[in-house]
């Protein structure tokens, strides 16, 4: 069993006693570490405990490295960096709820009003006592955001931070085999001052230094995540993961807020052909058909050699009943062919067989009867 | 009670069977618009029923699981719907495994209690959990 479950509430007495033997061990080192502001006497002991227990913990790990912290203080772009993100509100956790308290500051921070406690029945698992890395981002995109995953490492994280935008990070405050996995904020760094701040747990304002940062953050392979509005890029966006993350909001019928996505994908990537096929895909599921039309007909224009985007047209002219020119595109997606050579042919088919069904004025034969009812239900049909 | 048991099995497979198949022609009938999903993997081969079924099932594992680990019955339906392909396959089977990020008020104590009597019945002897801790003989 993992050590993040079973393990039980421990009484604030315990709390106490434990922290002022951590400090006890730590001495000279606890203090320069302890700078955070506490919100409460309480929470201030058992912060000082949790840092103090990582301070253990890595010094008995056998004092690794910081390989990412040497080089970003010598490093030109980062040596000085001092960021500030401004308008993360903070919501202290409950027990074992330091993902939907953490996904909540970030929502909150892109324009999404939602308390922790609606979040937690999307990503809490009782029985874990905590929360999936999986799921948290199933539950910002359900919320109509952008969902996207750093590239690892602290360059990644400073950009980001240095371009305005708060990442949530994961954390291993234990050891790699007594894992404490724990969720927080990343809203600010001075590398000067060898600080990263945090709004984690009960404090709004951790500051964390960078090694111990690095040591904690590395457990989880680095992970980063941005909880971004669709109008927004991450600041080291790359293109594939990108609209991984867009085509993903499609899936939750989130089309408008994917549209407006693909919309600021193309400002940077102007010649992505899926950019541009899913721009047509969320016109076409918002049935708004000219809109669609326009999409994929300038993807055929910049991408002549792509099937999918001739098909899609074709089925979307079909739709419109204009089905002569419906035929054409369909045709060009079939002698295109490639992997999707066989929905091509289906395209084609259905609109032939309409488009025989309504020349001679007969009956549809059996079996046609599906594409008929939906493009009939569609609405278009006798326009 | 037996039999009972046994019909009732052989009818939700029946049911299962109905639904796979269900989805399947669904999907049939529906536009033929590649989706921007599938434009993404467009290098892969165009996989149908069988992956379709595949992730079904998986779906359905990790709906159980969920269930498992104590999630409202009425919550795990939209939490399922709301995972990618992709994330289904990384979760199917590993929900007891994954990362689960929680609380580190308690949690932190229980674990230093519980490393420093693991030391020290390493130190004493009694266990063998610590590479580090050098062991004399006995």
């Amino acid at each position: 069993m993992e050590g993040v479950a079973g393990c039980g509430q421990i009484h604030r007495q315990n709390v106490v006693d434990m922290a002022s033997e951590v400090e006890l061990i730590q001495g000279e080192r606890r203090r320069r570490s302890v700078r955070c502001l506490p919100v409460s006497p309480g929470a201030s002991l058992r912060h000082r405990a949790a840092v103090g227990f990582v301070l253990v913990a890595v010094l008995l790990s056998g004092c690794a490295t910081t390989p990412q912290t040497d080089s970003v203080r010598a490093s030109t772009q980062f040596g000085h960096q001092i960021s500030r993100v401004s308008g993360v509100p903070f919501f202290a956790q409950k027990a074992y709820q330091c993902g939907p308290a953490s996904l909540a500051m970030a929502l909150n921070w892109s324009g999404v009003p939602v308390a922790p406690e609606q979040l937690t029945p999307q990503v809490f698992l009782p029985k874990r006592k905590g929360s999936l890395q999986i799921e948290m981002v199933a539950a910002a995109r359900r919320n109509g955001r952008i969902a996207y995953v750093i590239q690892p490492g602290l360059p990644s994280l400073l950009t980001e931070l240095g371009a305005g935008n708060p990442v949530v990070i994961l954390e291993n405050l234990g050891l790699s085999w007594y894992p404490v996995w724990h969720y927080a904020v990343a809203v600010g760094v001075n590398v000067a001052a060898d600080e990263v701040i945090l709004r984690s747990g009960d404090a709004a304002r951790q500051n964390m230094p960078l090694g111990l940062f690095e040591r904690t953050w590395a457990r989880s392979d680095d992970w980063g995540l941005l909880v971004l509005p669709p109008n927004r890029l991450p600041a080291t966006a790359e293109k594939r993961p990108y609209l991984r993350a867009v085509a993903a909001l499609e899936r939750l019928n989130h089309f408008h807020q994917a549209h407006t996505a693909y919309t600021t994908a193309l400002r940077r990537w102007p010649d992505s052909l899926v950019a541009q096929i899913g721009l047509g895909n969320t016109c076409y599921a918002l049935k708004e058909l000219a809109c669609a039309e326009d999409a994929y007909r300038k993807a055929t224009r910049l991408h002549p050699s792509s099937g999918i985007a001739y098909n899609n047209l074709a089925q979307t002219l079909a739709d419109e009943g204009r089905l002569v020119e419906a035929v054409k595109s369909a045709r060009q997606a079939v002698a295109l062919g490639g992997p999707l050579a066989a929905t091509f042919r289906g395209t084609l088919a259905k609109i032939e067989t309409r488009q025989g069904a309504g020349a001679s004025k007969e009956h549809p034969r059996f079996g046609n009867g599906h594409a008929r009812q939906h493009l009939s239900s569609s609405g278009v049909d006798g326009r | 009670m037996e039999k009972f048991s046994i019909t009732t099995r052989s009818v939700s497979r029946f049911l299962i069977l109905c639904l796979v198949f269900m989805g399947v022609h669904v999907a049939a009938a529906r536009a033929q618009i590649v989706g921007t999903e599938a434009a993404l993997n467009s290098q892969a081969a165009d996989s149908g029923n069988r992956a379709r079924l595949h992730t079904f099932l998986e779906r359905k594992e990790v709906r159980h699981q969920m269930l498992a680990m104590g999630v409202n019955p009425q919550d795990v339906s939209a939490r399922v719907n709301s995972l990618t392909t992709t994330q289904v396959a990384d979760l199917a089977g590993r929900i007891n495994k994954l990362p689960a990020g929680g609380d580190l008020g308690g949690v932190l104590f229980v674990a230093l209690v519980v490393f420093l009597v693991l030391l020290y019945t390493d130190i004493m002897g009694y266990t063998n959990v610590f590479p580090f801790v050098k062991k004399h003989a006995r």
